[in-house]
């Protein structure tokens, strides 16, 4: 359409500052992108700072004021979350909480995009049997369902928050993988790529320089969702008890509930630490979501 | 009564940067029975005319002034319901890709059967019988009819939506560069094709193309669109004997000319202008050869020079002499190529 | 047709015995007591000697991985030390109850979500499109077992129209297979963790199927479908969804491992007796064979699933021939 013929103007210093251009503008106008990312840098200074926000020391068992144990308290001024079965501040463990689920969804994002990434460029740029015999093992992952495979890996080993870091990054990778390479495989055909290849330039820099930086808009995209799906089962596999005992998650306060049947009254002990882990994916898929007119521009809105 | 008469239609797309006029001042008339070439640069509002006939501009482009009068009645006033009952009923469309334009998912026999079945109450039976007519018209065996599109050549999809054009038998069909993704040897059997069929139901024609030479051979009237105005309008034969527009002259120069095979093609120095930042005066004084400081400060209006032949220039006594300039290529090279578009130059 | 679906069984079992080599490892490999796997910690030290030694598991780690084939081969998936039965035995039936809180849920998100993914990506720009996008959005990140318990609070405790927990009101015998799964009582337990469930994959094929409905706003043919003066409801139903349906349908076979998983808390939650409450409880039981046998099963059910999928796509765009 004659609205597509309007001049681009395109700054001749390298095509690589303006990957991520076209995302921090998206963000300057974008409403929901600005409020996940306000939503996540929110969670990062609780977790950065908990100890100091947080009224009590989690694992206190508190007393009421004519001394008896704090007993399943609903919420007060004291305890704006309430107390546990055992006299515990809830709203000082879902603070302290924030500190795992971001630990264990960056931490295992980060390796899970690394790992997915690297694959998904060399089976796309390799191609052949390369291509064939990794994405096989992709397929095959796929079959393993994600959450029964931590659950079972942490009933085997010491349950402890790396061991499930490793746990999701282990099996995690597929998708990225299999995602970054079908993109891999369009960018190897642009004229620049060919020119590389052409011009002599060895296959890492070819991989690592001409193409890596086209598709870091997707794998970034990707990372997000890799964050939402390590947060989630981080938090499913405390819950059901395999969790990190000497952490506390917001998974493990859910656990907690459940194991003592407390949901039957204490809904202040249910709600909080359910709605933090909602709040926090809300903030990457809102993100995740921003990222994604990015990549695939035809969701923009005109 | 002309069937088509279009009259100072302006049509405005809302873009980021402001307001965007793609098409301005657009007049023109078609009789029944008539076929007329719409022809211009790409980006110059050719297409925009035809998707606003269609009334089919995309959500931010609306029909911000003029009328657009089809068989006496304004299209730009009717309510959607009208306007979808006139639709393919009436005025159908030939797109530019044919590649894209049928659905994946179902057969083309289907497709045609929806498209006469939504305007006319027959069976599926009758519905099929006539798509099987349609093939025949267009050359393409009717059991292709169960085909899927990704089953059929390129030229077979654009043949099968020309079927699908004519099927309802509409007054006007809309041809917007019809052939433009298709092989010479399969564009010019099409065209053909599509002027015959058009003689024979005695519909009217209005072909989009940025192909002067094909507008030579298919139509009878010309009107050239240049940055949202139309710059020259005519009948073909008068069109090419003697053009008027500089820009039309320029034109004419940069495609071969049969009758003198060893002219030298010349193509028109510059680019299109920026509709968002349009030249005051005539929109061509940035590149026309011949322009001075009048051209480049007020809008030229349409002067007709024959009864039917108009020119957008603010010269159109002087046409003689720069049909003899333009011939020479000094003419257009000497000239300092200013009011380019500053960016991609 | 047929060739194909012989060749992509001949795949699964290709891609189960490499799943079950994994798992193999897995259990075998891990730090701990590598014959964790196959004692039960309550036997003597005797008793263990003798397993040991029957089981072959002070053999080398080759000729162990080759008998735990040879029986998975022959449909010996081990005993469980907990229900002191066959561990195929005490799955069996989980595997049904599993398929049909997972297959009610997805049918009933899929319809949700890919009717209204039309409506959001047809109302562009507006507010439904927005509050849609943050609904979908919010339903994909609120922990499946927390609105399960949020559920259960409201349904079950605070208003009492709905059980909490299990399958069937204990005591209560059907008379029949058709009574067993089609009976009030069962439906009336299925429903909070169907809705559970369905709530959580909703939002998958909701976001899914507006953004592929938005790439199909822009291409020729629904152009040409309106300039066929099609009804706009013809070209969003007939025309643009119907082409847009076709990635949904691969996002979802795609998503159904992941269902699946995530199905596993949802069981825990409401003591639906499925596979996969079963790999919680036999995990924390320590009854490996069991926790191994419903891992494979889960691996099983998604493969199936992702055939079925694949069929189901080929069905529905001429373009994909199954050779």
């Amino acid at each position: 359409m004659a609205v597509t013929t309007m001049p681009q103007t395109k700054s001749k210093s390298g095509f690589r500052r303006s990957l991520l251009e076209p995302f921090l503008d998206f963000v300057r106008r974008d409403r929901l992108a600005l409020i996940g990312i306000l939503i996540i840098v929110s969670f990062i200074l609780i977790a950065v700072f908990a100890p100091f926000l947080a009224p009590h020391d989690p694992r206190d068992m508190l007393r009421r004021e004519d001394g008896t144990l704090a007993r399943l308290d609903p919420p007060s001024l004291r305890h704006p979350f309430g107390t546990t079965n055992l006299g515990r501040d809830v709203f000082s463990q879902v603070l302290i909480g924030t500190r795992a689920a971001l630990l264990v969804g960056f931490l295992a994002a980060f390796f899970v995009t690394l790992i997915g990434t690297n694959i998904g460029i060399i089976a796309g740029y390799y191609g052949g049997w390369v291509d064939s015999l990794l994405m096989r093992l992709v397929d095959i992952l796929y079959a393993i369902p994600l959450i029964p495979f931590v659950i079972i890996m942490m009933a085997l080993v010491e349950p402890s928050i790396w061991n499930v870091i490793w746990g999701i990054s282990l099996l995690t990778w597929r998708t990225v993988a299999r995602i970054i390479r079908s993109q891999v495989l369009s960018v190897s055909q642009r004229p620049y790529v060919k020119a590389a290849r052409m011009a002599g330039c060895s296959n890492f820099r070819i991989m690592y320089y001409h193409i890596a930086p086209n598709i870091l808009p997707l794998a970034l995209l990707e990372m997000a969702f890799a964050v939402g799906w390590a947060i989630t089962a981080e938090a499913s596999v405390s819950f059901v008890g395999f969790g990190d005992p000497t952490v506390i998650s917001w998974g493990q306060i859910l656990h907690m509930v459940f194991l003592t049947g407390a949901i039957r009254t204490a809904w202040w002990w249910v709600v909080p630490p359910g709605l933090a882990i909602a709040l926090l994916l809300i903030g990457v898929f809102f993100t995740a979501r921003s990222l994604e007119e990015v990549v695939n521009p035809r969701l923009r809105r005109r | 009564m002309a069937l088509l008469d279009v009259h100072d239609v302006e049509v405005t797309y809302r873009t980021k940067e402001g307001p965007l006029k793609a098409a301005e001042y657009v007049s023109f008339q078609l009789k029944k029975g008539d076929s007329l070439g719409l022809i211009g640069e790409s980006g110059c509002g050719k297409s925009t005319m035809a998707k606003a006939i269609l009334r089919l501009l995309p959500d931010n482009g609306q029909i911000s002034g003029g009328e657009i009068l089809f068989q006496e009645q304004d299209l730009a006033k009717l309510s959607p319901k009208e306007m979808r009952k006139l639709r393919w009923k009436e005025l159908s469309l030939v797109t530019q890709s044919a590649m894209n334009s049928l659905n994946p998912v179902y057969t083309v026999g289907a497709q045609i059967v929806e498209a006469i079945r939504t305007h006319e109450a027959v069976s599926k039976r009758r519905a099929w019988e006539r798509a099987e007519n349609l093939f025949r018209l267009v050359n393409i065996e009717p059991s292709h009819l169960t085909n899927h599109p990704h089953e059929l050549s390129g030229g077979m999809k654009q043949r099968a939506i020309i079927a699908m054009a004519l099927c309802l038998n509409p007054s006007l069909v809309i041809a917007d560069e019809p052939t433009t993704a298709l092989d010479v040897i399969v564009q010019d059997r099409i065209l053909q094709q599509i002027v015959r069929i058009q003689k024979e139901i005695s519909s009217s024609l209005i072909y989009i193309s940025h192909d002067i030479s094909v507008i030579a051979e298919t139509c009878d009237y010309v009107v050239v669109m240049y940055g949202g105005h139309v710059m020259e309008t005519a009948p073909v034969r008068e069109f090419f004997r003697h053009p008027s527009h500089p820009y039309s002259l320029g034109m004419q120069n940069a495609f071969p000319n049969l009758e003198d095979v060893d002219s030298e093609l010349i193509s028109i120095p510059g680019y299109p202008p920026d509709l968002l930042n349009l030249p005051p005066g005539c929109r061509f004084s940035p590149r026309c050869p011949f322009a001075d400081s009048v051209c480049q400060e007020e809008r030229p209006e349409l002067h007709f020079i024959g009864t039917q032949h108009g020119t957008r220039c603010h010269f159109p006594d002087r046409a003689e002499a720069f049909r003899a300039q333009a011939k020479l290529p000094e003419t257009w090279t000497e000239r300092p190529a200013q009011g380019q578009r500053g960016v991609g130059a | 047709m047929r060739k194909y679906i012989v060749r992509r069984l001949v795949q699964m079992i290709i891609g189960l015995f490499l799943v079950a080599s994994v798992t193999f490892l897995m259990f075998r490999l891990l730090p701990g007591d590598p014959t964790a796997s196959l004692l039960d910690p309550a036997f003597t030290v005797e008793i263990r000697e003798t397993i040991i030694e029957r089981f072959g598991l002070n053999e080398p780690l080759h000729i162990q991985y080759i008998n735990y084939l040879q029986n998975l081969v022959q449909g010996d998936f081990g005993r469980s030390f907990y229900y002191r039965r066959p561990s195929v035995e005490v799955l069996g039936d989980k595997i049904w109850n599993t398929l049909i809180l997972m297959l009610s849920s997805m049918i009933i998100a899929y319809s949700i979500g890919v009717i209204g993914g039309m409506i959001l990506s047809w109302k562009r720009g507006s507010k439904i499109e927005w509050g849609g996008i943050t609904l979908g959005l919010f339903l994909r990140s609120a922990p499946m077992f927390w609105t399960g318990m949020l559920l259960i609070m409201l349904f079950a405790f605070n208003l009492g129209w709905l059980p909490h927990s299990g399958m069937r009101t204990p005591g209560y015998e059907a008379a029949t297979t058709f009574a067993k799964f089609f009976s009030v009582d069962f439906l009336r337990h299925l429903l909070l963790p169907m809705i559970t469930a369905s709530l959580y994959f909703l939002g998958t094929p909701l976001l899914i199927m507006r953004n592929t409905m938005l790439e199909t706003h822009g291409e020729d043919y629904i152009e040409l479908s309106r300039a066929k003066g099609l009804s706009e409801w013809r070209i969003m139903i007939l025309h643009a969804g119907r082409n847009a349906l076709l990635p949904v349908i691969t996002a979802g076979a795609l998503f159904l491992g992941q269902a699946l998983g995530g199905q596993v808390v949802v069981e825990y939650v409401f003591g639906w007796p499925g596979l996969g409450r079963e790999i919680v409880l036999s995990a924390q039981r320590h009854d490996y064979p069991v926790a191994q046998t419903a891992f494979l099963f889960l691996a099983f059910m998604v493969m199936l699933m992702n055939l079925v999928a694949d069929l189901f796509y080929s069905y529905l765009d001429p373009r994909v021939k199954l050779k």
